[in-house]
């Protein structure tokens, strides 16, 4: 081994610390919270009068939120929410439908103690009342989190920390006299063959002609692939029909699986002359091409389409954020950066004007976006998260404009340029 | 003496074969992908003026004298008088907030000259988002 091998070999052994350690990001660091708000004194050396606008302000109208959509925590006093981590998996828009009875029936199955304890507390104390729909509150002082529903519709007001007392709403729901059911059992996926009338599919069976009939079943029947549902059920009637057939569409659309089996199964037994599938897929066709998708948002995600519509009604609302939304949104050029330099050059994204974007998505949407801002330099999927990291890229390029200390910027900047 | 030029000339030649291949010796992969590594962890991580410098001399020693003069101005960045600091700062935050993109590169090549390569790669950078933020308004109009 040579002198010169030798020399490089120790320069190695002694540069070997800092190899082993893990290499940061040469892009942006990661954010260190930068708040606009942070050293008045250092920003009002050089302040513009529009600058004077970013004041500590007290709280943002949200507060972190459970998958289940109740707020257990009080939002904080210096205008941060603290957000609970993102599943990687991503943010979808809840579909605009009323919980299933199914899933109503899995949560009273009780998944866990907490869950069985909030159902038995309910139907032993008919005084509490509980909203439908919107999530199981909480018995006071447990520290049980809410299980998911599996569905649960956008229009379900955001509550606030105050709702969670109880309400004495005169059209609660109140629990039923008679006691816990087993709900019925979810019908199968049937098969493509032609299905007869009353004897097939005995997988979807009822103990009594008046037990429930959970939503599949009923669909089911109502296309003619299962049992026709009792009197007493809801469906029954070409209204119903009618808008049975919107929800398959309005769910197809919106990426269930399920819905688009279905649709797929009713246009094989049309073709194969099944009378009730024929008229069925009548209907279909009928409502598709009455009701088109409007723009060019086949493919995209569920939550994409509900972002762009909320960036559509900016526009037509005379919002002047409207181009905040509509560059974060359209990623189709340039990527994220390239948006939040545009977005750094419109007005200054101070925190009002953060909460004022905001208002304009759900809870789980909101969620998202502020862990985007405040984690910019994150890999979760998803648009919601998408533009809350332009936003924060955005905001962070603005504060390097007007003073913020440069090592907040990016640590290794602020020492080579002497901070 | 006619073999006394030939003799001049077979060393002449001798010595040009010699220096050739010394100079076409091929270093292992693996050492230069190393050597990279360590160079761009320097970059990346090292704020020790002192430990920069020992890089910096091993880099010259093997012959990397781009890396070795890299690393020593990288070196020499925090003694730099004040005002010198407080006018490079000046200008970054100028620069990012520039919508002139040439100006924006010429000063990210200024910064990556003087040894300041992260502040040359965020401006570097923030030039892109201009180029592809101007190119997204024209297809939008």
């Amino acid at each position: 081994m040579s002198k010169h091998d030798d020399r490089i070999r120790d320069a190695s052994f002694g540069a070997a610390a800092l190899v082993r350690r893990a290499l940061p990001p040469r892009t942006l660091a990661p954010s260190t919270a930068i708040s606009l708000v942070a050293k008045p004194s250092a920003i009002a050396a050089v302040a513009p009068a529009a600058y004077a606008s970013i004041t500590p302000v007290a709280k943002i109208p949200i507060g972190p939120i459970t998958s289940s959509g109740k707020v257990t925590a009080p939002v904080t006093s210096t205008g941060r929410v603290n957000i609970p981590s993102i599943p990687s998996s991503s943010m979808k828009v809840p579909i605009a439908e009323a919980p299933a009875p199914i899933a109503i029936a899995a949560i009273e199955k009780g998944a866990d103690t907490a869950v069985q304890q909030m159902v038995n507390t309910m139907r032993t104390s008919p005084d509490m009342n509980v909203k439908n729909g919107s999530g199981f509150v909480p018995p006071t002082g447990g520290g049980a989190e809410d299980p998911p529903p599996a569905d649960m519709g956008p229009q379900a007001p955001l509550p606030s920390p105050s709702a969670q007392d109880e309400s004495t709403d005169s059209s609660a729901w109140t629990p039923p006299d008679e006691p816990v059911r087993q709900p019925a059992a979810s019908p199968p996926v049937p098969s493509t063959a032609m299905v007869k009338s009353t004897d097939s599919l005995a997988a979807v069976k009822s103990t009594d002609s008046a037990a429930p009939q959970s939503f599949w079943s009923k669909l089911l029947a109502l296309f003619g692939f299962g049992k026709k549902a009792a009197p007493a059920a809801t469906v029954h009637g070409e209204d119903n029909l009618q808008s049975m057939v919107e929800s398959v569409v309005r769910r197809a659309r919106n990426g269930d699986q399920n819905a688009m089996a279905l649709i797929a199964l009713v246009r094989d037994n049309a073709k194969k002359g099944h009378p009730k599938a024929q008229e069925t897929f009548a209907l279909l066709n009928e409502y598709v091409r009455c009701n088109p998708v409007g723009g060019s948002h086949m493919g995209y995600e569920p939550d994409y389409v509900a972002l762009t519509q909320a960036a559509g009604g900016a526009r037509w609302n005379g919002d002047p954020d409207y181009v905040a939304l509509t560059q974060a949104v359209d990623a189709r050029w340039g990527g994220e950066y390239a948006d939040a330099v545009a977005l750094s050059h419109g007005p200054l994204l101070t925190n009002p004007r953060i909460r004022a974007l905001l208002a304009r998505f759900n809870g789980a949407q909101q969620h998202a976006i502020v862990f985007g801002i405040e984690h910019p330099t994150s890999q979760h999927k998803g648009h919601a998260v998408r533009i809350g990291r332009i936003l924060g890229h955005a905001r962070r390029l603005q504060a390097v404009r007007h003073r913020m200390p440069l090592s907040h910027f990016d640590p290794m900047v602020g020492w080579e340029l002497g901070e | 003496m006619i073999v006394l030029p030939l003799v001049i000339l077979a060393l002449a030649g001798t010595a040009g074969i010699a220096k050739s291949k010394r100079d076409n010796k091929q270093v292992d992969p693996r050492t230069q992908a190393e050597r990279q590594v360590i160079y761009e962890t320097a970059l990346n991580t090292c704020k020790d003026p002192a430990k920069l410098r020992t890089m910096a001399q091993a880099f010259r020693e093997q012959g990397l004298i781009a890396e070795a003069d890299m690393l020593c101005k990288r070196a020499a960045l925090q003694e730099l008088p004040q005002e010198v600091k407080d006018a490079r700062r000046e200008a970054f935050r100028k620069g990012m907030a520039s919508t002139d993109q040439a100006a924006v590169l010429s000063l990210a090549n200024a910064f990556h000259s003087e040894g300041a390569t992260g502040a040359a790669e965020n401006l570097r950078k923030y030039a892109a988002g201009l180029t592809s933020a101007e190119e997204k308004t024209h297809e939008q109009a």
